[in-house]
């Protein structure tokens, strides 16, 4: 079984602590458990710097075998996810093996509660947290990041394109040919017309293919079209009968 | 010779009607063998034979033998008439009804005994001013006491029923089998043709000792006197009967549909009206029960005993049922009994006795001088007159001294201002309509030209145009009746639902949001400077239902201390392939198109705010949130959950398609039934006042009253009918084993109503509460919540209120000290929560704080962090104290493990965990900083 040791984390010195169970995850990366909401990312990362360097943060509602680590998100409006005030864990990964040990090793001779509110990083709480989130953002700013964002988006998608057909155009080394979504626009003239030569003999085949043997199959497969299209429009009708009646005249 | 035989032609529609019969038979067997009862009563022979061994007794006028008696069985109002009395054991005790036939029911074994009175206990002339009855009634109390005092196993006995003409005893023994005593004389005492219907038995000199009056007829009274004549056809008949399964089934199903839908019929009654068909051929043993059943229904309204106003009652539930789909046959027999409350949309009490000059003569002889059965039927007459074409049933009956008024009421004219009469010129009808309506009634010209005498109701608002037929009760009970204390046994919704900003329920309100949005949504859909054009836009927000608690106010300058909310709104671009392939470019391209809408709306000198998730836009004094839903989005989302969670593709599509799908039904659901959002407000103030506003969505309450609505064979008309029948619902829905399905305008598909037909075989697949309706197949949006913890609550506490229904208002609320284990008081905040208006440019105004609510945002993220370990009640209208009902405790130790380390503190070297309530008790001030006041620990193990 792994060995734990105790985390002790208090907003200030008024308030009791939580207690939260630490553990090394792997060789390098550290596992907190039971974060309460106000203890942040930014907060954990910069309660453990005093420690060692952290390289990587990375918090899930539910512990997994491989941590995620997500690709930052600079934006200062736009949000991947809601923020939740759910108990979460936290991973932290150190440059080294030894760090991390550092790091356990004075979690559990730590006398002191991690005192929250005394970190640079604290977070607003309650009516300041709520009343943040109330506030319209600069609309110029706003506008900026939105043109910004999408622009780079466009010229990364632009590059990604132009890549994709070249590898589609281009056999590799060993003659392969990657089928990627842009394949589909031929590389010459000639290939597109033998292409098309293909399509067209494909649908001639399908309409040469004799579906019944005997006249009485395709009288039975007309009676049988008919019939249903016959149901389908007293359906219609009662549905529309139905909707007529119940329809209800309300002026204001 | 050989015949050939003729080929029948049989067409579909008799081989239906043969099916669809032959549905219905198995149907009433199956009921049959769930009601099926038997009695095994030694005790039959005990008190048979003890009866006819009582002893006779010594002449006696009939005032000594009142006079005698320490309790006598006369009412006050009954004359003790002239003649002698002697009691005579019973000629002959017959066993009767269910047990003499086999058709008893399993929860109700009552034995009926048929007791002979001889002829030697009446005289000739004895059925004319209800001397019969008189004597009827002493001997019944005669054999009362003989059975209380000397029978040792006799527990106790009684007179039931509300008619003194036909009282029956009843004899409860101590093993708790019950017989019911039913007099009967042989057909030689009287003569019946003296007791037709057309002739008068009670002469108004001699029971009333007030003068002299016009004798009419007393068919009432007359065919209870008839009802008594035992003929030997109908003892006959019980054998026929106890040799019958179909007939036994029809005897056995007929009382049990009598009981529930309480009518005054007898097992007896019904077996008269069996021996009829009987005799006369038209029902044999062999008849199917479907058949017996019909014929005897039919008959049903006919019975003489009953008066005018039963004959009406059971005649609607006859036809009722009569015209009842086959699917909806067995529920009229297993649905749960409904009280008058429930079953009715509007019902009176009147306490004070009515004044006796009022009731007619007519009305008082039929009843032998009964003040309130005289006053009841006079009620009855007058208000059917009053009510016309409002009210499609009224039911009038007593209940001791009081007298209770039911109606049922109709829809389409329920709320017209004005009654018509005759021409100005009819002048014989017009005496006729003063002399009902008195100053009420006026000669009024109309738009198409007549002149005719009409009675005006006041109707400013709508409160005003629901309560007209309260008006015309209160006005024409006073002026017809004397009687001015009618009350109304409904919820005062005026009080419940009101608040400091609107007059009343607040209708006024509502027209003017949905005015406000409409006139919104034509100006965004003609926008022309944003690339893509809205193609539809559906408001999501309860306001525009009118089904939102407190209906919303108009902002204004002045800081009232009230959040100003905002009503969300979704709309959709027209279609377009240009959409990126990345949820983050959707992100910001949306914003993009809101900050283009903004700028033309702009233009237009409409007020909006850009957020990056929505737009608000304020309108006529209301703020509307918009918001767009983009396909792919959801798509793109659902490919990638984990790095979306929580906001996953399903939970968009849930807020953005589905419930916009669903809401829009449900408006056009209350627009068609006027009672229905009052209703939903109801049930929402109910839960409200339980502390439940976060943990029950108020979609869910729309949905769970339009099933209601949608399902009921009469939907109510009054939101108390309405709200009674939702706690019924709520009280008896088995989540567990049944969905609600909401088949509006019967969208969902035949193979979905076939798969949920075996529901208990995917349980699994839906939520606790499974409200499965078009665009919510799955039951998607009750995911969340209430989850099965609360639905159990709210059983509970459906069953509480409905006992207590005399105390309305008690209903509305509960004590949070007596169940929670800590309370957290919060701040009043005026200021923070309105914020300053702004004044902006052309007259158009944005309050400086829109959509904030803070204690509500408070609990939802206690919830979020803490809803495993506790429950916190809320309510929206008191949102200042918040119960917190503590579910784990602080003092028990267990192993730690990685599922269990949230809010832990070890104890010991064992890597044994408790609770660490302290810090949870920390937090709840913490995470409300600013909000919260203080933290009451009432009674909590830390």
């Amino acid at each position: 079984m792994r060995q734990y040791s105790w985390l002790k984390v208090s907003w200030n010195a008024n308030y009791a602590p939580h207690h939260l169970p630490c553990s090394a995850h792997d060789e390098t990366t550290l596992l907190i458990l039971g974060c309460p909401s106000y203890f942040t990312d930014c907060c954990v990362k910069e309660a453990m710097s005093t420690y060692s360097d952290v390289v990587n943060i990375s918090s899930q509602a539910k512990p997994s075998q491989i941590p995620k680590f997500h690709p930052p998100n600079p934006s200062q409006f736009f949000r991947d996810s809601a923020d939740s005030t759910e108990f979460r864990v936290v991973y932290v990964n150190f440059n080294s093996a030894s760090a991390l040990q550092g790091v356990l090793s004075s979690i559990s001779v730590m006398a002191k509660p991690v005192f929250v509110s005394e970190l640079k990083s604290k977070p607003l709480l309650g009516l300041k947290r709520w009343q943040s989130e109330q506030q319209y953002p600069d609309e110029a700013q706003l506008r900026a990041e939105c043109e910004q964002y999408m622009a780079e988006f466009n010229s990364r998608e632009k590059l990604k394109l132009q890549h994709e057909k070249e590898m589609a155009e281009n056999p590799d080394e060993d003659g392969w040919v990657m089928v990627t979504k842009s394949s589909k626009v031929c590389a010459t003239a000639e290939q597109a017309e033998e292409r098309k030569r293909q399509y067209d003999e494909k649908l001639e085949k399908k309409k040469k293919e004799i579906l019944h043997l005997y006249s009485f199959q395709d009288r039975e497969k007309r009676k049988q079209s008919l019939v249903e299209l016959k149901r389908k429009f007293q359906e219609d009708k009662d549905k529309i009968s139905k909707m007529k009646a119940a329809r209800v005249f309300r002026p204001l | 010779m050989q015949v050939k035989k003729k080929r029948k032609v049989v067409s579909d529609d008799v081989l239906l009607s043969y099916s669809r019969d032959s549905y219905l038979e198995e149907q009433l067997n199956q009921l049959y063998s769930s009601i099926d009862g038997t009695c095994t009563s030694s005790s039959v022979e005990t008190v048979t034979s003890f009866l006819k061994s009582l002893k006779a007794t010594k002449k006696k006028s009939i005032a000594e033998v009142v006079a005698g008696k320490k309790k006598s069985p006369f009412p006050d109002w009954l004359t003790v008439p002239n003649g002698v009395f002697k009691f005579a054991p019973p000629e002959r005790v017959e066993l009767a009804g269910g047990m003499a036939c086999g058709s008893l029911v399993k929860s109700r074994s009552e034995v009926d005994l048929l007791v002979l009175i001889p002829d030697s206990v009446f005289q000739e002339k004895d059925y004319i001013n209800a001397r019969y009855s008189c004597k009827r009634l002493l001997y019944l109390n005669h054999l009362s006491l003989k059975l209380s005092k000397t029978l040792d196993i006799v527990k106790r006995c009684s007179l039931v029923g509300d008619d003194v003409l036909c009282q029956t005893l009843k004899v409860t023994l101590n093993t708790g089998e019950v017989f019911h005593l039913i007099p009967v004389i042989s057909e030689s005492v009287f003569k019946v043709s003296q007791l037709e219907a057309d002739k008068n038995c009670i002469r108004p000199a001699k029971v009333f000792s007030s003068g002299s009056c016009t004798e009419v007829s007393t068919p009432h009274y007359n065919s209870t006197v008839v009802s008594d004549i035992l003929s030997e056809k109908i003892l006959s008949f019980f054998p026929v009967v106890a040799g019958s399964t179909n007939l036994q089934k029809a005897h056995a199903l007929l009382k049990v549909w009598c009981r529930r839908k309480g009518l005054v019929i007898t097992s007896h009654d019904l077996l008269v009206l069996m021996e009829g068909f009987y005799s006369a051929g038209v029902i044999t043993q062999d008849t199917p029960l479907l058949t017996v059943l019909k014929q005897i229904w039919g008959a049903l309204p006919g019975l003489k005993r009953l008066d005018e106003n039963q004959k009406a009652e059971t005649d609607l539930h006859t036809r009722d049922i009569l015209n009842a789909k086959e699917s909806n046959l067995a529920a009229v027999f297993t649905e749960p009994i409904l009280s008058p409350l429930q079953q009715y949309d509007v019902v009176y009490t009147i306490s004070s006795p009515v004044p006796t000059e009022r009731i007619p003569l007519e009305d008082r002889l039929q009843f032998v001088g009964d003040p309130v059965a005289g006053a009841v039927t006079l009620i009855h007459r007058t208000l059917t007159a009053a009510y016309t074409d409002r009210v499609h049933r009224v039911k009038v009956w007593s209940e001791g001294e009081r007298i209770r008024i039911a109606l049922i009421i109709n829809k389409a004219n329920s709320t017209r201002q004005i009654d018509k009469g005759p021409p100005a010129d009819d002048r014989e009808g017009g005496v006729q309509f003063r002399a009902f309506w008195g100053d009420k009634s006026d000669v009024r010209r109309f738009q198409d030209g007549s002149i005719v005498l009409a009675v005006l109701w006041s109707g400013e608002t709508a409160g005003d145009r629901r309560s007209i037929v309260n008006q015309i009760t209160g006005y024409v009970l006073e002026r017809h009746v004397g009687v001015s204390d009618v009350e109304e046994m409904s919820i005062d919704t005026s009080s419940l639902l009101s608040a400091s900003w609107y007059k009343g329920e607040g209708d006024e309100q509502a027209h003017k949001i949905k005015s406000a949005f409409a006139d919104l949504s034509k100006i965004l859909r003609s926008l022309n400077q944003v690339p893509l054009s809205i193609t539809s836009l559906i408001a999501t927000s309860p306001a525009l239902r009118h089904t939102q608690l407190y209906p919303e106010q108009q902002y204004s300058n002045t800081v009232t201390g009230r959040p100003v909310r905002v009503h969300e709104i979704v709309g959709k671009f027209e279609a377009s392939g240009k959409w990126p392939e990345d949820v983050r470019a959707i992100l910001r391209l949306r914003t993009a198109f809101y900050l283009a809408i903004k700028e033309e709306l702009k233009s237009l000198h409409i007020t909006a705010k850009v957020n990056p998730d929505y737009l608000d836009i304020a309108r006529d004094g209301f703020i509307f949130r918009l918001r767009f839903f983009v396909q792919k989005e959801a798509k793109l989302r659902d490919s990638n959950i984990s790095f979306w969670q929580p906001s996953t593709g399903e939970e968009l599509r849930c807020q953005m398609e589905r419930t916009p799908y669903v809401t829009a039904h449900l408006g056009s659901l209350c627009s068609e039934h006027p009672a229905m959002p009052l209703t939903a407000r109801l049930l929402k103030r109910w839960i409200s006042g339980h502390h439940l506003s976060l943990r029950v969505p108020e979609l869910f309450c729309e949905m769970v009253t339009a099933y209601l609505f949608l399902t009921s064979e009469h939907p109510p008309l009054t939101s108390t009918a309405g709200f009674f029948r939702l706690l019924c619902l709520l009280a008896s829905h088995d989540w567990q084993l049944y969905p609600l399905v909401l088949n509006f305008r019967e969208e969902l598909s035949a193979e979905l109503l076939t798969k949920l037909d075996n529901f208990i075989t995917d349980r699994k697949q839906y939520p606790s509460a499974a409200i499965v309706c078009p665009g919510n197949e799955g039951s998607e949006l009750t995911v969340a919540s209430p989850d099965k913890r609360t639905l159990g609550l709210l059983t509970r506490l459906a069953e509480q209120s409905l006992k207590h229904t005399g105390e309305m208002g008690e209903i509305f609320q509960s004590d949070l000290r007596s169940s929670c284990n800590a309370l957290i008081h919060l701040k009043s905040l005026t200021k923070e929560v309105t914020g300053s208006v702004r004044h902006h440019s052309k007259g158009s105004y944005f309050p400086g704080s829109v959509g904030f609510d803070p204690p509500a945002r408070y609990v939802s993220d206690l919830t979020a962090a803490y809803g495993e370990m506790f429950s916190f009640l809320y309510s929206e209208g008191n949102p200042e104290v918040v119960g917190v009902v503590c579910r784990v405790s602080g003092v028990e130790e267990s192993k730690f493990t990685v599922n269990k380390s949230q809010l832990r503190c070890p104890v010991g070297e064992e890597m044994m965990v408790k609770y660490n309530l302290d810090a949870a008790l920390s937090d709840f001030t913490l995470l409300g900083k600013g909000l919260v006041k203080s933290v009451e620990v009432l009674k909590m193990d830390v």
